[in-house]
């Protein structure tokens, strides 16, 4: 009975890690690259791309028209969430997209009567840590995000699978391996350690 | 070299299966956004007056064990305020400074609230040193992560019987993630 059992589950873990095979590495590399601190948008030296176009705010418009109004002038960048409209440290209206591909803020210059664009593009290894982050929470209307954050929960949920059935797949089949038996124990462990020292 | 490759992978996978389980909990979590509602606790401390924020807060530390990465100080009113965080939780300190009267409003995040915190951790800039250690933890789950990867592909590669299966799984993981990440790029 363990035997089928302990078959079926090696089954699980073996199509679970090759169906989201892509994903671990991305996972791995998400990590890297906060650990390393990859220069963000912000950091990295890149000058962001910068257009002008002409714009009058209305005279007893609110910031929230205005954001609106500038909304519908500025192309949205592709795969870009719901634009976030606010005012900056010199009081300028910004209107913000972020994606997975860095930022586009749109700046009201109001005595210049123009709409400031600048594009921040960021590298390939925000980009692939800002995919990591997307998550079906994000609602995107894009059909490109939905796909990658739908492919992203099966890729979370075998995560917690191969987790789950590799642990049992050491357990029930390479107990007797006494190195197998000393990391577990020596991660579990290291595991309550930090759990209580965080905590 | 399967034994080697096998025996690298069972290590490394039991070593580290506790800890990519708390980012994966972590990860199901923030996509289904399940509510996190802090546990809200208040303690009165009684300090020297007169004390900058720095200086309340290090004696907070030093002698009633509060901990985490200090905020900057901020006047509130006749106060000062600042925030010591951690992962599992922060501790909001209003210090009176005309009295040394400490008000220390404990903010302490349940169970998936700290796996949540945990999995944002990174950088071993924080002050708390356990902070620092963890930024530590998560690179070598990185680098883990990698390696089982990469050892489970060859491990599967070599179980003749799996190939049909296995081949049309890793196709499609391969040609939609790629195909949709190049799509996402643009």
């Amino acid at each position: 009975m363990t035997k089928r059992f302990t078959w079926w589950i090696r089954r699980i873990h073996i199509y679970a890690g090759l169906l989201s095979f892509s994903f671990l590495i991305l996972f791995g590399v998400a990590g890297l690259v906060v650990t390393c601190k990859a220069p963000d948008i912000f950091s990295s030296g890149e000058p962001p791309a910068l257009r002008s176009i002409p714009f009058t705010a209305g005279a007893s418009a609110s910031d929230r028209s205005v954001g609106k109004a500038i909304e519908a002038l500025v192309a949205a960048p592709p795969h870009g969430g719901e634009p976030y409209i606010h005012r900056d440290d010199a009081n300028r209206l910004n209107v913000d997209w972020y994606s997975v591909n860095g930022l586009l803020r749109a700046t009201l210059i109001e005595n210049e009567q123009r709409i400031e664009v600048r594009q921040y593009r960021n590298s390939i290894w925000r980009f692939l840590d800002n995919a990591h982050a997307a998550t079906v929470a994000d609602k995107s209307g894009d059909p490109v995000v939905r796909a990658w954050t739908w492919y992203m929960e099966i890729a979370i949920w075998s995560l917690v699978g191969m987790c789950l059935s590799g642990m049992w797949l050491g357990v029930a089949s390479r107990w007797h391996f006494r190195s197998a038996r000393i990391a577990l124990g020596v991660g579990f462990a290291a595991f309550v350690i930090f759990f209580f020292l965080e905590r | 070299m399967y034994k080697l490759i096998r025996n690298i992978h069972l290590l490394l996978g039991l070593s580290a299966a506790f800890f990519i389980l708390v980012y994966g909990v972590s990860a199901v979590q923030m996509a289904h956004q399940f509510a996190i509602r802090p546990h809200i606790s208040t303690a009165e401390v009684k300090l020297r007056p007169g004390l900058t924020g720095r200086e309340a807060a290090q004696i907070l530390m030093d002698r009633y064990g509060y901990r985490g990465d200090l905020s900057g100080s901020q006047a509130a009113g006749a106060n000062l305020q600042f925030t010591m965080t951690r992962p599992g939780g922060a501790d909001l300190v209003t210090y009176a400074a005309s009295t040394g009267n400490a008000r220390v409003e404990r903010r302490e995040l349940p169970l998936l609230g700290f796996l949540n915190r945990l999995h944002h951790l990174h950088g071993t800039d924080h002050t708390d040193m356990a902070m620092n250690a963890w930024a530590w933890i998560l690179g070598w789950i990185s680098v883990t992560l990698i390696l089982l990867g990469a050892t489970g592909v060859y491990m599967w590669f070599r179980l003749y019987n799996e190939r049909v299966i296995g081949s049309i799984l890793l196709g499609v993981n391969l040609c939609v993630s790629i195909g949709l990440l190049a799509l996402l790029r643009r």
